[in-house]
């Protein structure tokens, strides 16, 4: 899933454009939180996925199944939201709280309408960008230095993930549900041995190329035209604008 | 070809804990190089060539100051090692070493940004940076592939990705662990050409291979390794 979601960073149709999906991210973030918190969640949710489906050219998979692991934790919250514990008799029941449902609903489509413009922005802006950006912002250098070895690592430990598991596999290593147990344990021994001996190598090699102390390279640079932040602030504020109307109108 | 650029003497490394590994396991020799004496000419092309564990990686990784000898001398240039921190960091701009892995050596966000990680290091300004970033990138045969993130790239391409990153900070030796390892037969041509190419402008090439290619039709002189010691001298 997270190759899927970085490729579709790297080949959608606006990655030079960091700067103004940046500013309509961040601008429909704040439309999610505006009165009334119903339609809000629904209008900003519904623009986002249009945009972002339609504008960018993300594929429908990609953008679902990045937004599937978040929304399990949004379907947790909303049964409890939804459903109390009824102690009296004798026997714990379940039971519909009536009370709890309209605030699980709300809380749910907000969650729903947040991550979508989270998952909008991870699915449109290559991480080297963003990272370029956060390091141009003044971040401290030691969390940049972090943010791309985390990056890179995160595929390197997923390619020697993918061959430990195959290699298990052709080894018959998953042929019962005790055995797949037993061979995960083994695949993360394997994985965190790996990973050390990596770093080990990696250090070496940063410093055969006169590393002394911080990862600095050249930031990814982009030029976006004034039209793209104008049409990237226009949205969310046309968004908001309707939300007021309907405030006001209710 | 006048002088050495690199004169080894009595070179002895055992790495740490291999006496007991070599308690446990005999395969496990207990030094990984043996009294190894050997000049390294300005601007010749060597072969370093042994089989597994032969010491070849060991005596790169001791021309780049990467590894300190138990004992004996490495001289650059008339000059012992200065295994200082600042010693080492003068060796590197003149010493550069591609790995064998080329993930062991790669780590940023986006190719040209690994690129721009050596010269950057070397103190050089922005703009000098950033050409001798897409020199190297053209030069290595990826030009256009800058901006995409390291995964995506394809193992070849990562090993030219690595090549690229030690090209840019233009030293005056190349130090290549396995540089074919995992290219087919064109990639392995266009690795020959490039050094050539890079050997032509003076520079010093060293490389550890197993890769027969290498040895017979590009290298000047081929020094074989068997179990950390020097077994033979082909000009």
């Amino acid at each position: 899933m997270l190759k899927a979601v970085d490729a579709s960073a790297q080949l959608n149709r606006w990655r030079q454009r960091t700067g103004p999906i940046g500013l309509f991210c961040v601008g429909m973030m704040v439309c999610t939180f505006l009165p009334p918190s119903r339609s809000a969640a629904i209008l900003t949710g519904a623009v986002t996925v249009a945009t972002t489906l339609m504008g960018a050219n993300v594929p429908v998979g990609t953008f679902l199944r990045a937004l599937a692991a978040p929304l399990t934790f949004v379907a947790v919250g909303w049964l409890a939201l939804s459903f109390s514990v009824e102690l009296q008799g004798p026997w714990p029941t379940l039971r519909l709280a009536p009370e709890g449902v309209p605030v699980a609903i709300d809380s749910a489509l907000r969650s729903i309408a947040a991550t979508s413009v989270l998952v909008c922005f991870a699915c449109t802006v290559p991480a080297s960008r963003w990272i370029s950006w956060l390091a141009r912002l003044g971040l401290p250098v030691a969390i940049i230095d972090l943010l791309y070895l985390t990056y890179r690592t995160i595929f390197i430990l997923d390619e020697e993930r993918q061959s430990l598991l195959l290699a298990a596999r052709q080894r018959l290593g998953n042929r019962t549900p005790a055995a797949c147990l037993r061979t995960a344990g083994h695949l993360g021994a394997g994985l965190l041995v790996r990973t050390l001996g990596r770093a080990h190598r990696l250090h070496r090699g940063l410093e055969a190329r006169c590393f002394h102390g911080h990862l600095r390279v050249l930031q990814s640079t982009t030029s976006s035209h004034p039209a793209d932040y104008a049409l990237a602030l226009a949205v969310p504020l046309a968004c908001g604008a309707a939300l007021l109307l309907l405030g006001r109108s209710s | 070809m006048i002088g050495a650029v690199f004169e080894i003497s009595s070179l002895h490394y055992a790495y740490t804990g291999a006496a007991s590994a070599h308690a446990l396991c005999p395969a496990q020799r207990k030094e990984a190089l043996c009294g190894i004496t050997l000049a390294i000419p300005h601007g010749i092309r060597l072969a370093l060539v042994g089989a597994n564990g032969s010491g070849k990686s060991t005596l790169l990784m001791q021309l780049n100051g990467s590894l300190q000898p138990t004992s004996g001398e490495v001289r650059f240039e008339g000059k012992p090692l200065d295994y200082s921190r600042s010693g080492l960091l003068k060796l590197r701009r003149s010493v550069g070493m591609v790995f064998q892995n080329p993930d062991d050596q790669l780590f940023a966000g986006t190719l040209a940004q690994d690129v721009s990680f050596g010269p950057l290091n070397l103190g050089l300004a922005t703009h000098e940076v950033s050409d001798r970033v897409h020199e190297a990138i053209e030069k290595v045969g990826l030009a256009g592939l800058g901006e995409l993130p390291l995964h995506m790239l394809s193992h070849g391409q990562r090993q030219r990705a690595a090549l690229a990153g030690v090209l840019a900070m233009r030293p005056q030796v190349l130090l290549l662990d396995e540089p074919t390892a995992g290219l087919d037969p064109a990639g392995v041509a266009a690795l020959i050409a490039q050094l050539n190419i890079l050997h032509s402008s003076g520079m010093t090439i060293v490389i550890a291979t197993h890769d027969p290619t290498l040895t017979s039709r590009w290298a000047d002189r081929v020094v074989s390794l068997h179990e950390g010691r020097l077994d033979l001298q082909d000009s």
